[in-house]
Formats: structure tokens, sequence, C-alpha cells
């Protein structure tokens, strides 16, 4: 028995849950995946202008193609998007929060002299059974966009900057590590698994936040955007006296309430906007600050586990 | 030459105790668990750590293995101080406390493949050995195995990563008379084959005095009474409260069985009463310990045994 199955064996229980939920996962796509193919319905004829062709007379088909999407493939999607945090979470619980709760952290913290040597060879496997999660999440979401047709991720978009490309795996990390840590401070099983819940999500929320505002600062201000994908941020005008207004100030000035518009010829309108080329920028920012936030969360986990009474 | 003059002065060091504490005081909030304790363990044998509940035997047991930090004082395990070098002292402690911490749902060879993934040196083959000695299979899972099993396997473990300081927290408490002896046999073996120093806390007196070398007494987280089971035997008489004279450097009275009461009386004096156990001892110091007498002597008993104290 080598050294890493040994140290991973009282984590049975919580790999195999993470097993189950990825075979569910794979399941649940696999059917819907399965089940589009069985429309044969060819990607024109799923929302054509005119039924003809080879789309004539697949209203009834494309009718139900549209409503098993909406019903099915976004479910089996946001499934597949969950689970990786959900298998984060409870690792993270499992890493030291549940040999707390059960006294097992006792035997294993007497019997190891460095409790930081424990630690590691708790969170570096399980971090990379989150990291491992979370790409086979984006490889399974990936043909269930693609087929369904509704793709979020076609053009590229600030928005959606949470499901792409790294994003997910770094998410997913500092969901682990918050869990982690969350499971050492409190001790119990369960109301360490609900405040990382909480904890996990509100500083997500927390961290799109703070790319948005820091997206702020990477502002163009020009009379039109670059791209019909820029992000926009406000719009404002110029009079020609050259002062700077926002739109109720020129509305007030030089709308007409009749005809509901505003004389355009003697102001300029502005728009701040960030540019869409800039998105791998704030992609990868996004992306750091979850990997900071990780980073922090495990640093304070081996703090208090050093610290800790078992 | 430099390796002759390195070896006289091996000879001449003496070896750091086993465990050292020097003024060692613990408070939970209001709660004081070790008062200014200070206790020297010398290595090898088996030291009996006694004393009634809340006495401290655990928390200096959980001070030595580094889960507790101590609010002042100091301490030594092996010379090291588990405070600074916790880790350090750790490579020199087997522990085994209380109740059983083992994984309820790992096989018993799982356990050991875990402490030697965890512990450097970890000898596999000793726990395995002393396990199979007492019948243990080594796939069963704890889960299914008695309290007196789980006690044995946390014992084997602790004696497998072969450290010279053995602490074990009233491993007696939650097993059946067989079951205590059967471990006690094991702790005393080795106490006395191995190169171990072995302390043991509990408060079941009886079955310590056979394998005990040396006792300490706890009582409200002080030292009451320390020194060998020896030599504690030979410095102690039981008397008749009703015998007791000015004379007598008293102890405690305490009850004995039945309706008796007994005094603990510090004297080598064969005219003295009886010889003393050592059960004799260690309650005559616990009752020391809760102010100079048990809790139902009548008021004329508090009166001699306070003069005495």
């Amino acid at each position: 028995m080598t050294m890493l199955r040994a140290s991973l064996r009282p984590a049975r229980t919580e790999l195999l849950g993470t097993g189950a939920i990825s075979a569910l996962v794979i399941i649940a796509v696999a059917v819907v995946l399965g089940r589009i193919a069985l429309f044969d319905l060819p990607v024109e004829c799923r929302a054509p202008d005119e039924w003809i062709g080879p789309c004539a007379g697949r209203q009834l088909d494309a009718a139900a193609f549209r409503e098993f999407i909406t019903a099915w493939a976004s479910k089996a999607a946001l499934l597949a998007l969950a689970a990786p945090y959900l298998i984060a979470v409870i690792l993270g619980i499992s890493a030291v929060g549940k040999e707390v709760d059960q006294h097992t952290a006792v035997f294993a913290w007497s019997v190891a002299p460095s409790r930081r040597r424990w630690l590691l060879l708790r969170v570096l496997p399980f971090a990379g059974v989150a990291v491992l999660a979370a790409i086979g999440s984006e490889l399974l979401v990936r043909p269930l966009f693609a087929v369904s047709g509704e793709d979020p991720t076609a053009v590229p978009s600030f928005l959606t900057i949470p499901i792409v490309g790294l994003a997910p795996v770094a998410a997913v990390l500092s969901t682990f590590a918050i869990s982690t840590v969350v499971g050492a401070i409190v001790g119990r099983i369960l109301p360490a698994l609900l405040a990382a819940i909480v904890l996990a999500v509100g500083l997500s929320i927390l961290v799109f936040v703070v790319n948005e505002q820091l997206m702020r600062g990477d502002t163009i201000v020009a009379t039109e955007g670059t791209s019909p994908y820029d992000y926009g941020i406000d719009t404002f005008f110029r009079t020609p006296d050259g002062e700077f207004v926002a739109f109720e100030v020129v509305w007030e000035r030089y709308g007409n309430p009749d005809t509901g518009e505003i004389d355009m010829s003697r102001v300029t309108q502005y728009v701040r906007f960030v540019p869409i080329a800039i998105l791998p920028q704030v992609a990868a920012r996004y992306q750091l600050l979850h990997l900071v936030l990780a980073f922090g969360a495990l640093t304070l986990a081996f703090a208090v586990v050093e610290r800790r009474v078992p | 030459m430099s390796g002759g003059i390195a070896r006289r002065y091996r000879r001449t060091v003496p070896a750091a105790p086993a465990i050292e504490t020097f003024a060692l005081t613990k408070r939970y909030r209001r709660t004081v668990a070790l008062r200014d304790l200070s206790v020297v363990i010398p290595q090898g044998g088996l030291t009996a750590l006694l004393g009634p509940n809340g006495a401290g035997k655990s928390t200096l047991m959980k001070v030595c293995v580094g889960f507790e930090r101590p609010t002042g004082g100091r301490l030594a395990v092996m010379g090291i101080d588990p405070v600074r070098r916790r880790a350090d002292a750790l490579r020199r402690i087997g522990y085994v406390p209380q109740l059983p911490s083992l994984y309820r749902d790992l096989t018993i060879d799982a356990h050991l493949a875990l402490a030697a993934a965890l512990r450097p040196g970890f000898d596999t083959a000793h726990a395995r050995s002393r396990l199979a000695a007492l019948g243990i299979p080594p796939r069963a899972v704890a889960s299914q195995l008695s309290g007196g099993q789980q006690a044995q396997i946390s014992l084997a473990i602790a004696l497998g990563t072969r450290a010279p300081v053995l602490l074990l927290d009233e491993p007696l408490a939650s097993l059946d008379p067989l079951a205590r002896r059967e471990f006690l046999l094991v702790a005393r073996d080795a106490a006395r084959t191995g190169d171990v120093s072995v302390v043991l806390s509990s408060h079941v007196i009886s079955e310590i005095e056979p394998v005990a070398d040396r006792v300490i007494v706890l009582g409200e987280g002080r030292v009451l009474y320390q020194d060998s089971v020896a030599a504690a035997l030979a410095s102690h008489r039981v008397e008749a409260p009703d015998a007791i004279t000015p004379a007598m450097d008293v102890v405690a009275q305490f009850p004995g069985h039945g309706d008796a009461w007994h005094a603990l009386v510090r004297s080598a004096d064969p005219g003295i009463g009886r010889a003393a156990s050592l059960e004799d001892v260690v309650i005559g110091y616990f009752a020391l310990g809760r102010g100079g007498h048990a809790a139902d002597a009548s008021s004329s008993r508090e009166s001699s045994v306070g003069a005495a104290a």
C-alpha cells in the first residue's frame, strides 16, 4: 500500500461519494446528449425561418426539441457545473473538519510528528481531485452547450468568465480551500458544511464584484464601442458648451416630450465601456483572485491545524 | 582521542528525564487544570499518574503531546519542549488517548499502513506482532471490535512508533477487568523489556499496583505525592483513627471497605497499625487533596486530620 493510498483511506467514503457524484453527472449528461441525438433534427431546423427543404414537416420535432432542451439540457448543464463545487466542499470538510468531529484527529496528530505533513498528504490529492472534477465538468458542459444550440459561451462575454476556461478550476480550488479552513475552525461536519457553502458562495460573489470594480479601471470613453461584445459601463453626453452631462440632464434640456426623442444634433453621445479585447486579461485576473483566495484560505487552514486542539 | 572524551562525557551527563515540568500551569477560562505543577518522571519503568476526575492527569498528557498549550511554566519530554518543538517531542512519544480514536470503518491493517505513512520509522511488524499475540485479526474493521481490543490496537500502534516515552491516558476506564489486565501486561512488558518509559494515568488503583514502578498522585492540578511504589509502601502505615496520637504524621483519613475509617500515616514504624497498600496511599492522598478528609468524615475526624495536616 503506497503512502498516498494509506493516507487517503480515511476519506474513502468521501472519495467514493465524489465518484458517485461524478458518475451521476456523466450519466445525466450522456442521457441528455443521447436523447438530443435521437431527435435527429438538423441544426438549421431547430429554429428555422421557413419550414422548407430538410425542415419541411419538422415543426413538431423542433418544438419537442426546444421543450426538451429547456426542460432537461439546462438542468444537466447546471448539474455538471455545480458538481465540482459540491465535490470541493465535501472534500474540503473531509480534509480536517471530519477528522476533528470524529476525534480521529487525536489518532492522526499523535502519530504524525508533523501536522503540516499530515495536512499536505490530504490537501494535495483532494485538491487534485477537485481540479479534475472541474476539468471534467468543463468537458461535459461543452458538448451539451454545443448540441443544444444554446451556448452562452459561444460569443465572448465578460459575464460568462466564471464558466469559461480555467476560471471554474480556480473557483473550485478556492471553494475547496474555504471548506478546508472552515472545517478546521468549526470542527463539526454539518455546521461546517453549511458555513462553507455560505462562505464559498459569498466570497465567489465578492470575487466577481471585485473583478468588475477592477474592470472599471480598464474602461475606454469613446463615441461608440469597438465591438458589440464590449462591456458597457455607462453613457453620458457632451453639450455644445463642452459640459459632460447624464442622460436625464440631456433629456431635460434637449428632449422633445411630444416625440420622445432627443435632438442629437446638439449633443455628442459618449459611452464608457470595457473593450472585449481585454477579456483574456480580465478573465486571468478573475482566476488570479480565486487562486489568491484559495492560497490564503489554505495558509489559514495550515495555521489553524497547527494550533488546534483535536 | 576526541571519541574517548565524547564517550566519557556521555557517561557523565545524566539522561534527561522522560518528562519534567516546571511550575506548569494550564487554565481553561476560570478553571485551573494544572497549578504550578512540577514533576520529574525519570526514564524507564512504568509511572502511574493517579488522581480523581479533574485532577489534571489528562491535561498533563495533552500538554506533553502538544494537544494543549500551557498557560504558564514549561515542560520537557526527553529534554525537548513540546510547545516550541512539537514535532521533535512527538517523535519521542507514543500516545494512547482516553477514548479510542480509531477510524471506525478502517481495518487494523489500514490503521497500521496509515501510521506507517504518517510516522517515519514506524515499526509495522512490531505493532502487528503485538496484535497477533492478542489474537486481533488484522483485517477486522475497528468498529466491529470491542473497547478492549480497540485500546489494544491503540497501544500496539503507540508501541509501533518505537517512541521512548509512552503516554497512556486513562486507557483502562472503559475496559472490562480481563481487558484491563491484558492491557496492563502489555504496558508493563513494554516498560520492562523495551527501552520505554511508560506513563499511565488512571483511577483504577488496585490493578496498577502490580505493574507500576513509580506513582504520582495529582489533585486539583497539583502534585500531592510522588515517589517509587516501593518507597511509598515502605514509608506509610495505616492506623485506626481512634489510635492516632499527636506524634503521628497523619496524611489524611479516608473510609475503608465497610464502615471502618482509616488514617494514612507517614511512617515506616512497623509498630503503627498495618502496612499500607498502594491503594491506601493513593486514596489517603486523594483525601488530602480534597481538603484533608473524605466527604463523609465526622467533625472530630476533620479536626484531627486538620491538626495533622
